[in-house]
């Protein structure tokens, strides 16, 4: 949970500009629909997962559904780690 | 990083050079006047394993590493007048080849590789369209899934290769509400019912490219044609910018050491006033300045390969080396016309198309600003 609770602080600082939408964001909210997560997006958030988590995400990993939710990161992580 | 060159890799370059200055150049000037592609030259490109550099021996290509695939391209960049033919070359290689070899099922590289690699096939991809270039996620060529089929419609522009292309990868739109996450990319066939191609555009600069428009109406692609997993359409896209950016640049920066030798030779033996040109400061520091900017280009290009090479991403990098590079080779030309005056001007000498061609640099794989919005980006900006 505390990895969670990282990608959530990360997202809410680095990814979105609105300071109401960050403060009500929940580890459900499709990021991508919302369009927190954007071209650019997508590319400061996977040099923060490999970063930070020490993971090497492969380009054909990069799917939507890896990435819809904070949910969804956090357990497509932990399927990584379970893999490495 | 290591930079230190091989033998093996300083006579590739060798080799590169002697092989565009003797089989690329022929008629150049007639080509460019009539914006004529080079065929011919394409297969022998091909034939000198350029299209293969960086693939597997596995499917006819050379299997070499990245700093000597750069290394050639710099030394084709040197010799070969042709900046149209080797754009067309590096489009194909890192636009079309590499995602396939990449993302590509067994059965998609064995049968479009070989003919890729031996210069049988003419392959680029087709992202941008008429109302979305730096926008690029905001496509909306549309394709639906019916059965085993997609059905692709939309019009795509200025797509290099396009009007000769054998097959292109073409991006469109399979998830409505999902932005950049909902773009996926389909390998077309020219032959495949409801895909046409328009007349190749009159631009600016790269004449002998052949840069076209891309017409799909319900334009039907067998579903095993889907390049990678539904939705991959950005990580794609990515993936072959980066590799765009660190490597098709590295023919700008043999085009910038050529334009610099011709500087200094001119610089010594144009008199005025009594004297070499280059001994006056206004044209010697131009000149120094044009070594400096080589110089840095060397670098950054040859770090964003390297961490290419690592496996490392390096959007930052290669975001810079792009930048930095096509920005140097306007500004060299723009030296090196105004120092040869008059007859830099003129078409009789190279540095007039060195600055047309170079002026697309700035344009195409990501805009000068979209460069520094990706840089701003990642410092929190």
């Amino acid at each position: 949970m505390e990895d969670n609770k990282a990608i959530k602080e990360f997202i809410q600082s680095e990814l979105i500009k609105d300071k109401s939408i960050s403060a009500n964001l929940k580890v459900t909210d499709n990021l991508i629909e919302t369009g927190i997560i954007d071209s650019l997006g997508i590319q400061k958030l996977l040099a923060y997962l490999e970063t930070t988590f020490s993971v090497q995400i492969a380009d054909d990993e990069l799917i939507p559904d890896n990435f819809q939710t904070i949910e969804a990161i956090f357990l497509f992580l932990k399927g990584k780690k379970r893999e490495g | 990083m290591d930079f230190s060159l091989t033998d093996d890799q300083i006579n590739f370059k060798k080799m590169a050079i002697e092989f565009a200055r003797r089989e690329l150049n022929n008629d150049v000037k007639e080509r460019e006047k009539n914006s004529e592609f080079n065929m011919d030259g394409w297969k022998r490109c091909a034939g000198f394993g350029v299209q293969g550099l960086s693939m597997p021996e596995k499917y006819g290509g050379l299997g070499l590493d990245i700093l000597t695939c750069i290394l050639t391209m710099e030394g084709l960049g040197y010799a070969c007048r042709d900046s149209g033919l080797l754009f067309a070359v590096n489009s194909h290689i890192w636009t079309c080849e590499s995602p396939i070899l990449k993302f590509g099922t067994d059965e998609q590289k064995e049968k479009y590789l070989p003919a890729l690699i031996n210069g049988a096939l003419v392959g680029g991809h087709a992202m941008t369209e008429p109302d979305y270039g730096s926008d690029a996620y905001g496509i909306k060529c549309k394709a639906e899934k019916k059965g085993n089929k997609y059905i692709l419609n939309g019009t795509k522009m200025f797509i290099t290769n396009a009007p000769i292309a054998d097959i292109l990868l073409i991006f469109a739109v399979t998830g409505d509400k999902k932005g950049f996450a909902g773009i996926s990319v389909f390998i077309v066939e020219k032959n495949f019912h409801g895909f046409s191609v328009g007349k190749p555009l009159d631009m600016m600069g790269l004449k002998t490219c052949p840069i076209g428009e891309v017409i799909l109406e319900d334009c039907e692609v067998p579903e095993k044609n889907k390049l990678g997993k539904e939705g991959a359409g950005s990580a794609i896209f990515n993936s072959e910018m980066e590799w765009e950016r660190s490597c098709l640049f590295a023919t700008h920066l043999g085009a910038m050491e050529k334009e610099l030798e011709e500087c200094v030779s001119y610089a010594k033996v144009r008199h005025q006033f009594g004297k070499p040109i280059g001994k006056y400061q206004s044209i010697s520091n131009k000149i120094a300045e044009m070594r400096v900017r080589i110089e840095l280009s060397r670098l950054i290009l040859y770090k964003a390969a390297w961490m290419k090479a690592q496996g490392k991403r390096a959007p930052i990098e290669s975001a810079i080396s792009k930048l930095f590079i096509s920005e140097s080779y306007v500004e060299n030309s723009l030296e090196a016309l105004q120092i040869h005056g008059a007859y830099g001007y003129s078409t009789e000498l190279d540095f007039e198309r060195h600055l047309r061609d170079s002026i697309a640099g700035k344009i195409y794989s990501g805009t000068s600003e979209i460069q520094k919005n990706i840089i701003a980006s990642f410092l929190g900006l």
